[in-house]
């Protein structure tokens, strides 16, 4: 099996980061609106949605 | 409103007595018939037009014109040769009108025995179609495998800022491809979608290449092409 640890980012060895999905973070339906919208500012309330989210995973992912 | 029906029979009402329900429904449609058309049926020699309401004696009039001119030839939209036989494209990437069709094609090693994982920026906006991947020769193992993505590390979607996430951290977009196990006897593919995405100028398209291969196996080299289209 693929050694997990053993990961090179374009050619240079990395430290395996925990994946950030935007589909963790928002619903189908609000990832296809910032798809189409190019930025979360233009999506009204998606900043503050973000914002409000559950402390303790918002913690969990600036940690990666 | 009650659903009515109009009778007619193929043979002798149309022009060539032959009918194409998907070009009469055009020809009804600009007619000047204000009625909303419900939907046509086709049983042997006989053709219904069903409308959501009654007709008045001149729209049925109008209608029984647009029967007897119909020549049963498929109203199409797709290109025709001189012959009239339909243009089609077996295998060549679609065009979409007013863009400009790129390919771009990269090489990767990837050690064996590890994951390589190899981001390319997209510079400016395109519109991405799908791609197709080769694993040079016997380099492929049948537990290899691969995933495509979409990342944003730069916070081009604001999502870095908004949750304070340090600028250069992956952010997932899409996943469209999920563990494509390589088969080793025919270690390629052509995965391509009938419609394009849209994609940012600072995202980045996304290859993991998970090899499986143990020390003193060749290591793979993966060859990926994407087809974009350009504004």
């Amino acid at each position: 099996m693929p050694n997990e640890n053993k990961v090179m980012i374009n050619g240079k060895p990395a430290t395996p980061i925990k994946k950030i999905r935007l589909k963790d973070l928002l619903s189908e339906k609000e990832i296809e609106q910032l798809v189409r919208a190019g930025h979360v500012d233009n999506v009204p309330g998606l900043r503050e949605k973000l914002q409000r989210g559950d402390a303790a995973k918002k913690e969990e992912i600036k940690n990666g | 409103m009650a659903l009515t029906e109009y009778p007619f029979v193929i043979s002798t009402d149309t022009a060539n007595g032959v009918v194409d329900l998907d070009s009469l429904t055009l020809e009804i449609a600009a007619s000047s018939i204000t009625v909303a058309l419900d939907n046509l049926t086709r049983s042997g020699d006989a053709l219904g037009v069903w409308f959501k309401a009654g007709l008045t004696q001149a729209q049925q009039t109008t209608l029984a014109g647009v029967i007897a001119a119909h020549t049963g030839t498929p109203s199409g939209g797709e290109p025709r040769d001189e012959m009239g036989n339909p243009v089609v494209t077996t295998y060549a990437f679609a065009y979409i009108e007013g863009q400009k069709t790129r390919f771009k094609k990269f090489k990767y090693d990837v050690p064996v025995g590890t994951t390589g994982i190899f981001d390319e920026l997209i510079t400016t906006q395109v519109w991405i179609q799908g791609g197709t991947y080769r694993v040079k020769g016997a380099n492929a193992d049948d537990m290899d495998k691969a995933d495509f993505a979409v990342v944003d590390k730069d916070d081009v979607l604001g999502i870095h800022t908004a949750l304070g996430i340090p600028l250069g951290t992956p952010i997932e977009v899409d996943h469209y491809v999920v563990s494509e196990w390589i088969e080793s006897e025919n270690p390629q593919a052509d995965l391509r979608v009938t419609t394009a995405g849209k994609l940012y100028a600072g995202l980045y398209l996304r290859a993991k290449y998970e090899s499986a291969g143990q020390q003193g196996d060749a290591d793979p080299r993966v060859f990926i092409r994407y087809l974009w289209f350009e504004e």
